[in-house]
């Protein structure tokens, strides 16, 4: 079986976020068909993984290669969020084949990051990010991504390095053996309630109340303010109704500082009386109570403005939502709107649409849950981990070097050619090639010669028979 | 902050459209876009001069059209000059910049409505180029057009992904032009489009009855355009042969064997192997049909006339970002069409139940498929609601609209100067590689020439020193007799002398 590495970026453990489930189901699926290996962070709660998996644990220090060498040695194929490539460039240099997880594009994440510097600042430091991360464009042997869409998205950031090529073409026509799509998937079992959670156990939110829940982060791209602003509508009619934001903080420290709405939304909450009585925000919830929380709730909500961000996000909550059922409102224009609208499973609203969101939770608490189960049935049938993760499992069976790989090794000439991230290489770029094209001339001059001392080759020849014919 | 604005209000902006094809009769996609552009653009007031390096015979009253030359740069400048706005596709964009040596300083539209360097792979891979791997060339350029652009189009929204991504590792998204987390100031939608006029009949036939060998009554598959080396016409082929076991009146008419201007783009071997596979049939003029690329004005004449309209094409990456100007053909004159699924067209066609959509490649599906649309006569009719519906959302005047506000309002992009500063490096790398390239290119030459040349002598030799080797052994044979003999005779000497002496000692020791 081959040997395989596959390294987590985000903790794992009790509380985990939306890579760290990833990376615990893929180890999970991956475990049966592969001699596999999972490389969590040391800041990783200590019990974290403790119970029985198929898979051995190693656990490493962030951006220290040292913690990881070893294990990645062993590997025949080393599977990896994108950002390590940069993060941990000797990852490249092991002989392993290279399997590049692109599945979040983190150009937001950045983008908001950052946005309280100075412009000059800000481009300064982008341009810098912008070079680390050429690296991870040019190593890999197999990229994953989420969707359809990151998958275009993708193929423009591949091609823009040299990655579209005879070389990989002629390897495969179709290039999805260059990049294919590894999405989320469900667990296999049902969602199972051990406990109540929040109905009846938070202050404020009794058993029989209507919980609307705001499943993810409040992220700067997000618009938890519209769903605020709804739910301010929707009590005058439902007067039930609880808004919940479990999760404010994220388990992974490196996000931790990320600027978000928590703040901005409770004092929304509270400006208009509703903190505490509609709306309710939580701390980050174990894992094991996620579940109990999905299937308390009567309608979800995924909400975001009109960013760049939402064109190529995979969110994966939406996910844990159809696995518990549960109808959901989505703003449009990102993939999972598509998937709602597509197969019923909720309302699907315009930007910041208030309006739009108080009508569309009413409708979905008024109508029996019942009503979608074909469709949540049908589609949860079509989400597995194992069905998400088929192209990884076939490709660690069979694993195979890019086609341009040895020829990227040679100076990473041809791949780079043209990109401004290499124009400080320029120099040495011209000398490489110089250095070819004096290669091909020495390679002209030997055929020359060789073929100069084949016409002097024969004339002896001639000699000789003259020679031997007379003796 | 830098006021970007450059077009005033009151005054008409005038947009330069720069075209490498001719516009002429006949006409492929890249110059049937920018000739369509050009009419919608100019019809909605704008100043449009459309530059081609071909004489043009084409005139229309809102679009001036003028001509420039790829090696006297300073024609390109002259046009360059009195524009507000400039626009072109990717590839025609680099090369007006390396023509004329430097970044265009006024607003720039780059009209990224196909992915190039997909075409130029898949060129490259059928005309197996030794040694000559364009990767370096085709990022360049491509990196080239993406500094230079200050608004780009594209033609849907998995171009739009795509090219987000490459402008991305152009560094073209950055804080400045993402300021407000949108692209919208750097990228629109301007689809391909089709005319918002209904197709016109010819006054006569132009294929039943016309073309010898095709029948008034007969029933016509029309290929329309031409066979790249990414098209599968045998699957269509193999499917005929299906057909034509059913019901002997149906032909194939194809629109063109490949693009009609051969210094543009080389015959593809596809191409080829049709040719060798019609012939095999031995249904050349019989059963297949070919048209020599039929004036871009004349074609509704031919799409009227047909009965299904066809687009077959392989499974490779092409697939999934074509935008086949036959599809929207197919549409515009409701011709009921079988299309290989995969592009976002097909699609289209098949919502509006245009188009029976096939894998690559089946056979059975697209003779099955032949053989129903034919035994309706009245399909056609039926469709023409849901399809003109769905034609009128790419009417030309409309699709443009995107390219309209930036060209009417014209404006660099807010990185524009850092970007265009990139350009430069990128000319004269350029220019330093293309010079390094011929002399490799003649390097390699030479080599394979002597490498022939040496295997040929070798050759040569080889049978030579067989001979030789012959002639030797035959020698040796001869040798080996004579010695033989000689040692026979010697042989014979020595007895006769031992026989001698024994003799002489006998007589001396008086035995006798």
């Amino acid at each position: 079986m081959t040997r395989v590495l596959l390294i987590s970026q985000d903790v794992m453990g009790k509380a985990m976020a939306g890579p760290g489930i990833r990376y615990f189901n893929l180890a999970r699926v991956l475990a049966p068909h592969v001699q596999l290996t999972l490389a969590i962070p040391d800041t990783s709660p200590p019990d974290a993984l403790a119970g029985e998996f198929a898979f051995e644990v190693v656990r490493y220090t962030s951006q220290q290669w040292p913690s990881l060498a070893a294990a990645a040695a062993q590997a025949e194929v080393i599977i990896f969020p994108s950002d390590l490539a940069s993060e941990m460039p000797e990852l490249s240099e092991v002989p392993a084949c290279l399997v590049i997880d692109g599945y979040d594009p983190l150009l937001a994440e950045w983008l908001f990051v950052q946005s309280h510097e100075p412009l000059e600042v800000q481009q300064a430091q982008w341009h810098e990010r912008m070079r680390l991360l050429t690296r991870q464009y040019l190593v890999g042997d197999f990229y994953l991504c989420a969707s359809e869409r990151q998958r275009d998205w993708w193929l423009g950031l591949l091609e823009a390095h040299g990655r579209i090529s005879p070389r990989t073409f002629r390897q495969d026509p179709t290039l999805r053996s260059l990049i294919d799509v590894v999405p989320f998937g469900l667990p296999s079992a049902a969602p199972r309630h051990a406990q109540p959670v929040i109905k009846g156990v938070w202050d404020g939110i009794g058993v029989d109340d209507k919980l609307v829940l705001w499943g993810g982060g409040l992220w700067p791209w997000l618009d938890p303010l519209t769903a605020i602003r709804a739910i301010d509508q929707v009590r005058h009619q439902r007067h039930k109704v609880r808004l919940v934001f479990p999760g404010t903080r994220h388990p992974n420290p490196i996000l931790a500082g990320l600027v978000t709405y928590t703040q901005v939304a409770k004092d929304l909450a509270a400006t208009r009386g509703l903190l505490d009585r509609h709306v309710f925000f939580g701390d980050w919830l174990p894992y094991e109570d996620w579940p109990g929380v999905l299937l308390e709730s009567d309608v979800a909500l995924s909400l975001h403005t009109d960013t760049l961000e939402a064109r190529l996000a995979f969110r994966s909550r939406i996910l844990e939502y159809i696995w518990a059922g549960l109808p959901t409102v989505a703003t449009q224009g990102d993939a999972t709107s598509d998937r709602i609208a597509q197969m019923d499973l909720g309302v699907v609203v315009g930007y910041q649409d208030v309006d739009a969101v108080a009508a569309a939770i009413v409708t979905l608490l008024d109508e029996p849950r019942a009503l979608r189960q074909p469709q949540f049935t049908q589609t949860q049938h079509a989400l597995t981990w194992e069905k998400a993760a088929a192209p990884l499992i076939a490709f660690c069976q069979h694993p195979r070097r890019a086609a341009d790989r040895a020829f990227r090794a040679q100076g990473e000439r041809g791949m780079v050619a043209g990109n401004p991230f290499y124009e400080a290489q320029g120099q040495q770029k011209q000398t490489q090639f110089a250095a070819e094209l004096e290669a091909a001339r020495q390679e002209t001059h030997r055929w020359q010669e060789l073929a100069q001392r084949y016409e002097q080759g024969r004339f002896m020849k001639l000699m000789r028979w003259v020679k031997t014919g007379r003796t | 902050m830098e006021d970007n604005r450059v077009a005033t209000d009151e005054s008409r902006p005038t947009l330069l459209i720069i075209t490498h094809e001719s516009v002429g009769d006949k006409m492929a996609g890249p110059s049937v876009r920018a000739w369509e552009m050009a009419q919608a653009l100019g019809g909605r007031g704008l100043d449009v001069m459309l530059a081609t390096p071909f004489p043009s015979v084409r005139t229309a009253p809102n679009v001036s059209i003028v001509r420039y030359a790829w090696d006297t740069p300073a024609s390109l400048e002259a046009h360059l000059d009195v524009a507000d706005v400039v626009m072109a596709i990717g590839p025609v964009m680099t090369r007006v910049i390396n023509a004329i040596g430097h970044p265009i300083e006024k607003p720039t539209l780059i009209d990224t409505y196909y992915v190039p360097e997909i075409e130029q792979i898949l060129l490259n891979v059928t005309l197996n180029h030794e040694g000559l791997d364009p990767t370096s060339v085709y990022v360049n350029e491509m990196i080239t057009y993406l500094c230079q652009g200050d608004f780009f189009l594209c033609a849907n929204t998995r171009h739009f992904d795509l090219w987000i991504g490459a402008l991305l590792a152009a560094e073209r998204l950055n804080m400045r032009t993402l300021a407000d987390f949108t692209v919208d100031k750097l990228i629109g939608l301007v689809p391909l489009g089709l005319p918002a006029t209904p197709p016109q009949r010819g006054a006569s036939n132009v294929i039943k009855g016309v073309i010898p060998g095709i029948g008034l009554t007969d029933k016509v598959i029309y290929w329309g355009g031409g066979i790249w080396d990414w098209t599968d016409p045998l699957t269509l082929l193999e499917a005929m042969r299906q057909v034509l076991q059913q019901r002997d009146d149906v032909r194939i008419l194809f629109g063109a064997l490949h693009h009609y201007n051969h210094t543009v783009v080389p015959t593809m071997s596809m191409a080829r192997q049709l040719l060798e596979a019609i012939e095999r049939e031995g249904w050349l003029n019989t059963r297949v049909f070919f048209l020599d690329w039929i004036p871009y004005d004349q074609r509704s004449h031919y799409l009227l006339e047909a009965d299904i309209g066809i687009s077959m094409t392989l499974r490779t990456i092409e697939n999934r970002y074509a935008i086949r100007a036959r599809s929207l053909d197919y549409l515009w004159t409701t011709l009921p069409c079988i299309l290989t699924a995969g592009d976002d067209l097909a699609d289209v066609l098949h919502e509006t139940g245009l188009a029976t959509l096939v894998q690559p490649g089946d056979t059975s599906a697209v003779a099955v498929a032949i053989l129903r649309i034919l035994a309706d006569d009245t399909a056609r009719e039926a469709l023409r609601p849901k399809t003109e519906a769905a034609a009128a959302q790419f009417h030309w005047p409309a699709v443009v609209q995107a390219a309209f506000e930036f060209a009417s309002h014209p404006y660099r992009a807010a990185d524009a100067e850092a970007a265009r500063a990139r350009i430069g490096t990128l000319v004269q790398s350029r220019a330093s590689w293309d010079v390094l390239l011929r002399e490799k290119a003649v390097l390699i030459q030479e080599k394979f020439d002597l490498q022939a040349k040496f295997t040929e002598e070798r050759m040569h030799l080889q049978s030579a020193i067989n001979q030789l080797q012959t002639n030797m052994n035959h020698l040796q044979g001869e040798y080996d007799k004579v010695h033989t003999h000689l040692q026979q005779v010697e042989n014979g000497k020595i007895m006769r002398a031992m026989n001698a002496t024994q003799q002489g000692l006998n007589k001396i020791l008086g035995r006798n």
